[in-house]
């Protein structure tokens, strides 16, 4: 069978091509204990390049909310219940991928994407019409405990939770969508891992629809053709943030580009310049990749929110999730200033940033080389006291910074 | 497995490349030479003509008062260089002429029309006449500035309108005309081809889909220079769509509210169409007619005003 090697399971996951990796690998980090959920994100992208007719539905880049939100309507919770039980041994997923649930020779030439019928070899379903009908659903529902009257948190973890999901094409290592193309339309470019629909090629078979669990490649029935996010790479190409990157209001998002484990670079930034996205994934662990058990290596990165239940966030995340708290803290410890000073030059310029480094009390980032971005590691910061007392009772803050 | 990797160029190009390695030739692509263009038909004393009609436009649908304007032209061969084009672009021509002769009250009968001193009875602005919301119709604004950038024009700093005002556009359409004219002469034919379509796709895209709105809409307003001005553009354009065999997808013949949002946000819909603002929640301000609508604090509702907390 074929065997690709996915860092993200710890092990040879099956695909049906050849491991083939790009020269280098678009990447994103997203912190979700930032996201508000504004949405200024969804029409940066909406705006420039999905507007047209046959897009109404579309949204390469969207919001929603975790738990209850999903667009199109439950498209995680749908994949996952055909993928069975879905454990880890350690850093180890020994479930099946999306390209092993149904245990499919993929060396079998009759099984070759190629052929009639692959989307039948792969977990998953085809979002229907009226599935794209809802993309608030569930928006700001939250889950756990009833409110009460005279509750409040005093632990990280909230009893009464909710998060806010954004969620782009995750350009995946071993991407679904290429994967089950029976026309072979869909391609990782070399030079940055871009994946991209060749329109030229696509016949609109709707594979792609189906075998990205993610649903990032969506029908365009005005050009019969499907479509997807390109990452921006007019702008990338430039040195530029996509549109959902430079527009964001939270300043929750990182562009950069990331190397596999064993290539990744290990310096150290309070002493050299240090690609940030190998610093925050390989180095410190503490950005997740989503639903790393669908088995495609994506290459988008979170940072998961603090106040939602482990449980949870491991199946969303794999297992990383508790240390990638106990980093988190030690930021606000003020234990990890390198980290500390990284996600404050986040949204501090329009540029991808290639490299960062510590420079004193402030964090330099770079792009191929060039200065871009220079802000404080500490910002200053006033804190209120955790509880008031007023008219004889005390109230509580939740955010006392 | 196939030798096909996810990894590489778009397929369609891998296929070209391999082509070319094999010393082989796919007839079913289109290679450079196929797409060279022949020159379009035409002549440099054609294009000449009509850059000159484009030109008066531009000057006559400005507003009137700057140096340089209508009263500068040479009407006598303007109404010769509509005759070369077309008799119902001559006759056009001529009724323009004939309204030049008294010019009195034309800034005021402009401001009228198009100025926003009194609101615009006729918008000059191509957004305006577009179906669905301004917040996607703007990228229409920016392919407009596009052609002026292709062809190294820019707006004017001092100059007052929004790039798609009709001033404008049929000042590039002028200017392409003229570019076409020298080099027709200077006999190059790739620089002819290339203006020309570019002419062809700017009055496909743009004001080929809406003049025809924007002559009628002045016509019913208007029954002077203006409304002949704006004939003469009817004519012109509709010469261009002829001669270029054109078909410009029309813009719907009344300001219509879009479809996603009929029926949720009424006229209202023809703001941004982002924000998703619900006019319902204005029920009750819509103010005393006779103030213009405008409302005031005695239209807001009443109700008990909550207390205030101590000390606040």
């Amino acid at each position: 069978m074929p065997q690709v090697y996915n860092w993200q399971l710890d092990r040879e996951v099956e695909f049906p091509y050849e491991e083939a990796r790009p020269d280098r690998q678009w990447a994103a980090m997203f912190d979700l204990n930032k996201c508000i959920s504004c949405q200024t994100c969804t029409l940066a992208c909406k705006t420039t390049w999905t507007h047209e007719e046959g897009q109404e539905h579309m949204f390469w880049n969207n919001v929603e909310t975790k738990p209850y939100g999903s667009h199109p309507v439950g498209w995680d919770k749908r994949t996952l219940s055909d993928m069975g039980s879905m454990e880890w041994d350690g850093d180890t997923y020994e479930g099946d991928t999306i390209f092993e649930t149904e245990d499919v020779d993929w060396d079998d030439p009759e099984n070759h994407p190629t052929e009639e019928d692959i989307n039948e070899d792969v977990a998953g379903f085809m979002p229907g019409t009226d599935d794209w009908r809802y993309p608030n659903l569930g928006e700001d529902e939250p889950a756990g405990e009833r409110m009460e009257p005279d509750m409040h948190f005093d632990e990280d973890t909230h009893p009464i939770w909710f998060f806010y999901l954004p969620r782009i094409c995750n350009h995946c290592t071993y991407a679904g969508c290429a994967g089950g193309c029976p026309v072979q339309a869909i391609y990782k470019r070399p030079e940055d891992g871009v994946v991209l629909i060749d329109r030229e090629e696509c016949e609109a078979r709707l594979v792609c629809n189906e075998t990205c669990p993610y649903k990032k490649a969506q029908f365009n029935p005005a050009e019969s053709i499907s479509q997807k996010c390109v990452g921006c790479y007019p702008k990338t190409e430039d040195g530029r943030a996509p549109q959902c990157f430079e527009n964001c209001l939270g300043k929750i998002r990182l562009h950069g580009y990331i190397n596999p484990p064993e290539e990744a670079d290990d310096s150290d930034p309070t002493e050299e310049p240090t690609n940030p996205m190998d610093f925050l994934v390989h180095q410190k662990e503490i950005a997740l990749p989503l639903y790393p058990q669908f088995g495609l290596e994506p290459n988008v990165y979170y940072i998961p929110p603090t106040t939602a239940p482990v449980d949870y966030l491991e199946q969303l995340f794999g297992p990383g999730v508790e240390d990638a708290f106990e980093t988190y803290r030690a930021i606000g410890d003020g234990d990890e200033p390198a980290l500390e000073g990284l996600l404050n030059l986040m949204g501090s310029t329009e540029w991808s940033l290639t490299a960062f480094e510590v420079d004193g009390d402030e964090a330099v980032g770079y792009y191929e080389g060039d200065e871009v971005g220079r802000v404080p590691i500490t910002e200053p910061q006033a804190e209120r006291d955790r509880a008031d007392e007023v008219d004889g009772e005390e109230v509580y803050r939740l955010d006392i910074t | 497995m196939s030798d096909f990797s996810i990894l590489g160029g778009p397929p369609s190009k891998r296929d070209d490349e391999s082509t070319v390695e094999n010393g082989t030739a796919r007839d079913d692509r289109e290679t450079d030479a196929d797409r060279r263009l022949d020159p379009p038909p035409g002549d440099a004393t054609t294009a000449l003509h009509r850059a000159r009609l484009y030109s008066l436009l531009a000057l006559g649908l400005e507003r009137p008062g700057g140096d340089g304007g209508l009263e500068t032209c040479d009407i006598t061969a303007l109404v010769d260089a509509a005759a070369a084009i077309d008799g119902t672009v001559e006759d056009a021509a001529t009724t323009v002429s004939d309204h030049l002769t008294d010019t009195t009250g034309l800034a005021d009968r402009w401001a009228s029309l198009f100025g926003v001193e009194e609101g615009h009875t006729v918008s000059p602005y191509e957004l305006t006449y577009l179906p669905g919301p301004l917040l996607t119709n703007v990228r229409q604004l920016a392919d407009i500035r596009g052609f002026y950038d292709a062809f190294g024009l820019e707006v004017g700093e001092e100059m007052p309108y929004r790039g798609d005002h009709i001033c404008y556009l049929t000042e590039f359409l002028g200017h392409l005309c003229l570019r076409e004219a020298h080099l027709r002469r200077a006999g190059d034919d790739e620089g002819v081809a290339v203006v020309v379509d570019a002419r062809r796709t700017f009055v496909e895209d743009h004001l080929g889909r809406w003049f025809w709105r924007f002559a009628g809409d002045v016509s019913a307003h208007d029954d002077g220079v203006y409304a002949a001005l704006a004939d003469l553009l009817a004519a012109l354009v509709e010469d261009e769509i002829a001669t270029l065999d054109l078909d410009p997808e029309w813009v719907p013949d009344t300001l219509e509210v879009t479809e996603w949002n009929e029926g949720i946000f009424g006229e209202t819909g023809r703001g941004c169409g982002g924000c998703g603002a619900d006019a319902s929640g204005l029920d009750g301000l819509d103010g005393d007619p006779q103030r213009g609508g405008v409302p005031t604090t005695d239209d807001l509702p009443r109700g008990p005003r909550p207390d205030r907390p101590n000390g606040s």
